[in-house]
C-alpha cells in the first residue's frame, strides 16, 4: 500500500515506541522486526484509538502482522 | 514454529532469568507451620508472597470443617455437576454465597480462573463486545478468547476511556459487558468502580452489562467482605460479581453472583462449567467455615489493614518506589528485571519470600516485587521483613543508605490512611479506606 496520512500518523505514532536509531516503515513486522513486545503493541493500539476515534478490536488483529496490515485494518474502521 | 522450536525459544529466555538465581516456579515449601512461616531449601522463610490475606489456612474452624467432610462425604466428587450430579454441600454453599452478597444466584466453579472462564465465555456471543480494562487478568483475556464476542480494551482503570469507546459503540447491535477487577493483583491498586457504574448508567442501555471481578478485594473490602464494590457502595448496581476461594477463604474454588432472570440456564451454556469435576467436599466446608468467619471476626479485616498500611507505609518511608495506593499488595517496584530476579534471590536468602513479576506480564512493563499481607503476620514479622527488605536494598543500590530506622506500626512517622480516607499520623486507628456508606449487610 502507498502511503496516505493514516499510515504516516501510525508511523510516526511507532516510531515513538522504536528505539532510537530505528525507524519503521510499511512493511515492518510489528513483533518480528521492532523491539516491540506484544504488551507495548496493546499499548500503541490504545494511542491509535484515541488518535483516531475508533475501537480496534483485538480479535481483528489476528491476521495483522505489519504496519501496511494495521493501517489497512484502521482504515476500514 | 512448532512446539520444539517454541519450547527451545522460551526455554532460552528463562534460561537468561534463571543464571540469576532460583526458578520461581520450581521453589518447594516444606513444613507449614503457619499461614505464615514454611521451610525454604532447609530454612525458615516468612511467607510474604502470598494470597493468604484473612490467614485462614490454618484456622481451627476451617481444619475442623474440611476434616470432617473429607470423613463424611470423600476425598473428591470424581465428575461435573451436570454429567455426575451435585452434592447438597455445593447447593447449600451457593445459597450462602447468594446470601452473602444480596443476589439472587450463585454459582459455583472448580476455581476462580474458571469462574471468568465460565462466565466471560457465555455471557459474549457473536455481535456481543466484552469491553475490559487493559490491565485485566489473565482468565479474563482466556474467558475472552473462548467467546465469540468481539473485545474492546480500554485505558486501565479510566471511567473516560471506557466512556469513549461505548459512545462509538453506541447504537450497535448486541451486548456491551463491562469487565473490570475490584484490586488488581500486580500493582495493587482499586477501580473507582462507582465511577464506572456512572459511566454504564450514563449509557442507559439495558444492554450493557458489568462484571466485577473480587477475587482479591473479597473479605478485604466493603462493611462485610464483600469487595471494592461495596466498598464504593455500588455492589447492588454490579450485574455479575465473580470471586474465588482460593485467597482470603483459604481454600480453592470460585463462584459469580447475580440478579439476571434465568442465572441458572447458565450452567448448561458454559463449558468450564459443565466438563470440569465439582468443587471437592473439603474445599466446599471450608469456604463455608471462612465465609462465617469473615462475619464473626471481622477484626481480622482491621488486622490485614493496619499491616498493610504498615508495610506500605515502611517500605515507602524507607526509600522504596511502592504502587500508587495502599493495600493489602504492596508491589516495590524496582530499576529493570535483573535487579528484581537479584533482589527477590537475595531476600530469600534472608528468610523473606515475596512473589517477582518482571514484563511482559505486568502493567506498564515494570519490573517489581510483589509483598502480600496478610493478617496472620505479626508486626514483629512486619518488622524484621523491611529490615531485610532495607538492609538488601542499600546493598544493591536500590535504595540510599541513610540513618533511618525502621518504622513500627504505631510510629508517629508512619503516615496511614484512615476511615476518612485522609492521609494522617499512624498514632490514629489505621483502616482500610472508607467505605462510602453502604447498605447494611445482610446476615
Amino acid at each position: 500500500m502507498s502511503e496516505n496520512a493514516t499510515s504516516k500518523r501510525v508511523l510516526e505514532l511507532l516510531n515513538a515506541h522504536m528505539e532510537a536509531g530505528s525507524r519503521a516503515n510499511l512493511d515492518t513486522k510489528l513483533l518480528a522486526d521492532t523491539t516491540m513486545d506484544s504488551v507495548k503493541v496493546m499499548n500503541l493500539l490504545l494511542e491509535l484509538e484515541e488518535e483516531f476515534d475508533i475501537t480496534i478490536p483485538l480479535n481483528n488483529l489476528a491476521e495483522a502482522e505489519t504496519v501496511g496490515d494495521l493501517v489497512e485494518e484502521i482504515e476500514k474502521l | 514454529m512448532g512446539i520444539k522450536d517454541r519450547l527451545a525459544t522460551a526455554e532460552s529466555i528463562f534460561l537468561q532469568l534463571k543464571s540469576l538465581g532460583r526458578d520461581p516456579s520450581a521453589l518447594q515449601f516444606d513444613n507449614m507451620k503457619s499461614p505464615t512461616e514454611v521451610t525454604l531449601e532447609g530454612r525458615p522463610v516468612t511467607l510474604f508472597g502470598t494470597n493468604n490475606y484473612l490467614g485462614l489456612t490454618f484456622d481451627e474452624g476451617c481444619l475442623n470443617a474440611a476434616a470432617e467432610a473429607v470423613r463424611a462425604q470423600g476425598t473428591g466428587t470424581t465428575g461435573s455437576r451436570i454429567a455426575n450430579g451435585s452434592y447438597s454441600s455445593h447447593s447449600a454453599l451457593e445459597r450462602e454465597i447468594a446470601s452473602f452478597y444480596d443476589k439472587r444466584y450463585s454459582m459455583l466453579f472448580s476455581t476462580g480462573y474458571t469462574a471468568n472462564l465460565g462466565m466471560i465465555s457465555v455471557l459474549g456471543e457473536k455481535d456481543d463486545y466484552l469491553v475490559i480494562d487493559t490491565d485485566s487478568h489473565a482468565s479474563i483475556y482466556d474467558g475472552c478468547k473462548m467467546s465469540s464476542a468481539e473485545v474492546v480494551r480500554f485505558r486501565h482503570n479510566s471511567p473516560e476511556s471506557l466512556a469513549k469507546r461505548l459512545k462509538r459503540l453506541e447504537g450497535t447491535a448486541g451486548d456491551k459487558i463491562i469487565i473490570i477487577e475490584g484490586l488488581y493483583s500486580m500493582l495493587g491498586d482499586t477501580a473507582p468502580i462507582d465511577e464506572f457504574v456512572a459511566v454504564k448508567k450514563e449509557a442507559a442501555d439495558d444492554n450493557v452489562y458489568l462484571l466485577v471481578d473480587e477475587a482479591h478485594s473479597l473479605g478485604v473490602f466493603g462493611a462485610t467482605g464483600r469487595g471494592k464494590a461495596q466498598a464504593d457502595s455500588v455492589d447492588q448496581d454490579v450485574d455479575f460479581i465473580v470471586g474465588t476461594f482460593s485467597k482470603s477463604a483459604g481454600t480453592t474454588g470460585g463462584f459469580c453472583v447475580s440478579n439476571l432472570e434465568n442465572f441458572n440456564t447458565l450452567r448448561f451454556l458454559s463449558r468450564p462449567y459443565m466438563f470440569t469435576a465439582s468443587m471437592t467436599p473439603s474445599a466446599i466446608a471450608t469456604a463455608h467455615v471462612a465465609f462465617e468467619i469473615m462475619a464473626s471476626r471481622p477484626h481480622l479485616k482491621q488486622t490485614l489493614w493496619k499491616n498493610s498500611n504498615h508495610l506500605y507505609h515502611g517500605a515507602k518511608a524507607l526509600g522504596f518506589r511502592v504502587g500508587p495506593e495502599v493495600s493489602p499488595i504492596v508491589a516495590v517496584i524496582l530499576p529493570d528485571p535483573a535487579t528484581a530476579v537479584i533482589y527477590w534471590n537475595r531476600l530469600i536468602d534472608e528468610g523473606i519470600y515475596t512473589n517477582i513479576a518482571v514484563p511482559p506480564v505486568t502493567p506498564g512493563n515494570l519490573s517489581l516485587l510483589r509483598v502480600s499481607i496478610s493478617a496472620a503476620h505479626s508486626e514483629e514479622q512486619i518488622v524484621h521483613a523491611l529490615n531485610v527488605m532495607e538492609s538488601v536494598g542499600v546493598e544493591l543500590g536500590i535504595i540510599e543508605k541513610t540513618t533511618r530506622v525502621v518504622p513500627l506500626a504505631n510510629s508517629p512517622e508512619l503516615r496511614v490512611v484512615t476511615a476518612d480516607g485522609v492521609r494522617s499520623k499512624a498514632d490514629k486507628k489505621p483502616a482500610e479506606p472508607q467505605s462510602k456508606g453502604n447498605a447494611a449487610p445482610k446476615a
